[in-house]
């Protein structure tokens, strides 16, 4: 039987508050149930950005700094170019071979602290790296030694583009952007030497 | 052409009539318009009543770049080819079927068509394939252009031309000489 004009405007008003209803218990019904695994996650990302921040390297804190209070405030920074094998450390700061050529020092508060900027944050790589993994790792590295207003000093050797050996021995990788930026400052400080 | 697109904006904007008037210009040919698939009219009623219940739950879906319309008989096709699906699976017999041509199938149509030429052009359609029946039903009954009718039935212009140009040489066999005077 063909429906009048309001029976039908009435059928499509209860079938449209119908829909409605049952959207809303859908939706409540999928957020309950998401509601542990959501809270689960959070807890993991917490307890990941916690754990982040507390990281520390060798001697002192660590300039993977998330907050400026913890901030050091690197002073000095010095750099080498030394052949690519690990081990070198920072003995390779004063080794013979450090050449006048091969080394940089920069004692400008500012494009120090630029400097350490450009390590204040890093991927954590897995641990256990094989080296192999590592590119650049048998060429030529640059060593930085970053020293604070306290003289503690930081050290990192950077492989390849932006593979990092920190002081504590572990290995990180440099964000792209940071370690393009780090990239034009040493540019720059040649260029001004 | 009014499409109606203009009532449906007041309508969000807060104006309830509007809507009224959007039903009032398209319940009757968006209803014979999905019998054409459905062959079922109170089925066909249901089907155009939630082609009109998408406009008020889904609002942000009409982009208000094809006419009201268009996109109107859009939801409606794809819905009765669902409605399709749904009943093929689950096989039974359509009442319609059992009966033959309903009173409710006439009335809708005394409806939507009023010229006398159209009807039997109307009746003529059902020797038809499903896609001429429709390509002729938007262009030739609801005087849609060829894009409109293409993007209802999902094709391109070029195959809504060729289903018109193969339908009307089919009717013109059915009609024989009245079908030379008509078409």
């Amino acid at each position: 039987m063909r429906r009048t004009d309001a029976e039908f405007k009435a059928e499509l008003l209860r079938r449209c508050g119908a829909y409605r209803r049952t959207r809303t218990q859908t939706r409540k019904k999928v957020l309950r149930a998401a509601l542990p695994l959501m809270a689960f996650l959070v807890c993991v990302s917490v307890l990941f950005a916690s754990l982040e921040s507390r990281v520390s390297i060798g001697n002192g804190a660590s300039p993977g700094y998330t907050d400026d209070s913890s901030k050091p405030k690197i002073v000095s920074v010095d750099v080498r170019w030394i052949p690519g094998a690990l081990d070198q450390g920072s003995d390779a700061v004063d080794s013979p071979s450090a050449t006048e050529k091969n080394r940089l020092r920069c004692t400008d508060p500012e494009k120090a602290a630029a400097i350490a900027d450009c390590f204040a944050s890093q991927t954590f790589m897995e641990a256990g790296v094989d080296n192999g993994e590592i590119p650049g790792l048998s060429e030529k590295s640059l060593l930085f030694l970053l020293t604070d207003e306290t003289g503690t000093a930081f050290s990192y050797q950077l492989y390849g583009d932006r593979y990092l050996l920190r002081g504590d021995g572990g290995w990180t990788k440099m964000r792209r952007e940071d370690a393009e930026r780090l990239k034009a400052l040493l540019a720059g400080m040649q260029a001004g030497r | 052409m009014d499409n109606r697109a203009d009532s449906y904006r007041r309508f969000l904007e807060g104006d309830d009539r509007a809507f009224d008037e959007i039903l009032k210009s398209y319940r009757d040919s968006l209803t014979f318009f999905i019998n054409r698939f459905v062959h079922d009219a109170s089925a066909a009623e249901d089907i155009a009543i939630d082609s009109f219940m998408e406009l008020l739950v889904h609002p942000h879906r009409y982009n208000f770049q094809t006419s009201l319309k268009t996109y109107l008989f859009m939801i409606g096709r794809s819905r009765s080819l669902d409605y399709i699906r749904r009943r093929n699976r689950i096989a039974c017999i359509e009442l319609s079927d059992a009966v033959g041509r309903t009173a409710d199938d006439a009335l809708l149509e005394e409806a939507v068509i009023a010229d006398e030429t159209k009807r039997i052009v109307n009746a003529a359609l059902a020797k038809l394939t499903e896609d001429m029946q429709a390509a002729v039903h938007l262009v030739y009954f609801e005087d849609m252009s060829y894009e409109e009718a293409a993007k209802v039935m999902k094709k391109s212009r070029k195959q809504v031309d060729n289903l018109l140009y193969r339908a009307k040489a089919a009717l013109r066999a059915a009609l024989g000489e009245e079908g030379k005077l008509l078409l």
